[in-house]
């Protein structure tokens, strides 16, 4: 049992390794090699820890091997166009100004179904609508809105708007978030400041956030709540 | 590339510890068919046999199963086990498969050694 428990943990350790070292994808990005090995490392992780007859090596091997390479390959694919295509295919347009390329869904074996499924996720309930279809290495479809049906921007409108960074937490829980953690030029000091102004402390603070012009946003903590 | 350089690390470590598996597997097997020569010429010339598996049994308990452990399947090894504990009750009893149970546990050292091996059949 205690046998099966340390093979567990080392294992449980290994998998968290192989993941970061795979690097920071989400199981939708994955393309279908990557998919498969994910499924095949966590197959063998399993084994590893069950069957205590099979040496923890056996184990261990195959799951960094599988890791390794896949980080190898996905390094050659970065540097060749021409082996990226071998192994993770080229994208595939499916709809052309509003019509959908029959043989080409065919070939993928995507039906109509699957097709309009995919656009109704992103906001599309006409085909006509669509510009531009295509399904990605990873399977995902991406559509682009023909010009009269995308949505008004203030490029579109030629009022162009000052770029601005979205708010940026500094006090998360009363603990002030590192200055690495925040791009926006505010020291630690103006923010006590600003707090003993409203006569508080930072511990008594449960988010304060600052967005570009400065501005402070704090919600206070609820009673009962760590100081 | 640093993640590169880590899986090139690793790759090139997997495959060091496989030949030190191969080589560690290789050593113990030598050691072992030493044991099983002891024992073979106790009982063939008259000696003291009984002294010899045990050390052969002392020597697989300890050190072989130790070192080998991390590499063999542990049914190999219990197979292994269970050939040389069947010596000492062949040896009182004066079975005539003596001789022939040495052979077959020299043989399934071998066979461990041997199944490391990456030879193209075994891969495919």
């Amino acid at each position: 049992m205690l046998t099966v428990f340390i093979r567990g943990v080392i294992i449980y350790i290994l998998v968290i390794f192989s993941v970061r070292l795979m690097g920071k994808r989400q199981i939708g990005d994955l393309s279908p090699a990557e998919l498969v090995i994910t499924i095949l490392i966590s197959n063998i992780a399993t084994l590893s820890i069950e069957d205590v007859s099979v040496p923890l090596f056996t184990g261990v091997i195959p799951i960094l091997t599988l890791v390794c390479l896949d980080v190898i390959v996905s390094y050659i694919c970065l540097k060749s166009r021409r082996i990226r295509h071998i192994i993770s295919g080229r994208p595939k347009i499916v709809i052309s100004n509003g019509v959908i390329n029959q043989s080409e869904l065919r070939a993928l074996r995507y039906t109509v179904d699957d097709l309009m499924s995919s656009l109704r996720t992103q906001g599309i309930f006409d085909i006509s609508e669509v510009q531009y279809a295509v399904v990605e290495t990873t399977g995902a479809i991406s559509a682009y809105l023909k010009a009269e049906n995308l949505p008004l921007t203030p490029k579109t409108l030629n009022c162009p708007e000052a770029p601005s960074d979205p708010p940026q937490a500094i006090i998360s829980d009363g603990d002030f978030i590192k200055p690495t953690e925040t791009r926006l030029d505010i020291r630690e000091e103006e923010v006590i400041k600003a707090l003993k102004r409203k006569h508080l402390e930072a511990g008594d603070v449960f988010l304060c956030t600052v967005d570009a012009d400065g501005k402070l946003h704090i919600i206070e903590k609820q009673k009962g709540g760590r100081k | 590339m640093k993640r590169l350089a880590v899986c090139l690390t690793i790759t090139a470590l997997i495959i060091a510890v496989g030949i030190f598996a191969l080589y560690s597997i290789d050593r113990k097997n030598d050691r072992l068919y030493g044991h099983i020569e002891a024992v073979l010429g106790a009982y063939e010339e008259g000696g003291d046999a009984q002294k010899e598996i045990t050390s052969l049994r002392e020597y697989f308990d300890g050190e072989y199963v130790r070192a080998l452990g991390c590499f063999v399947n542990d049914d190999r090894l219990g197979e292994l086990s269970a050939a040389i504990s069947r010596l000492e009750p062949m040896l009182y009893a004066g079975c005539d498969e003596f001789t022939a149970e040495c052979e077959s546990i020299r043989e399934e050292a071998r066979q461990i050694y041997v199944r490391e091996l990456p030879e193209f059949f075994r891969i495919f």
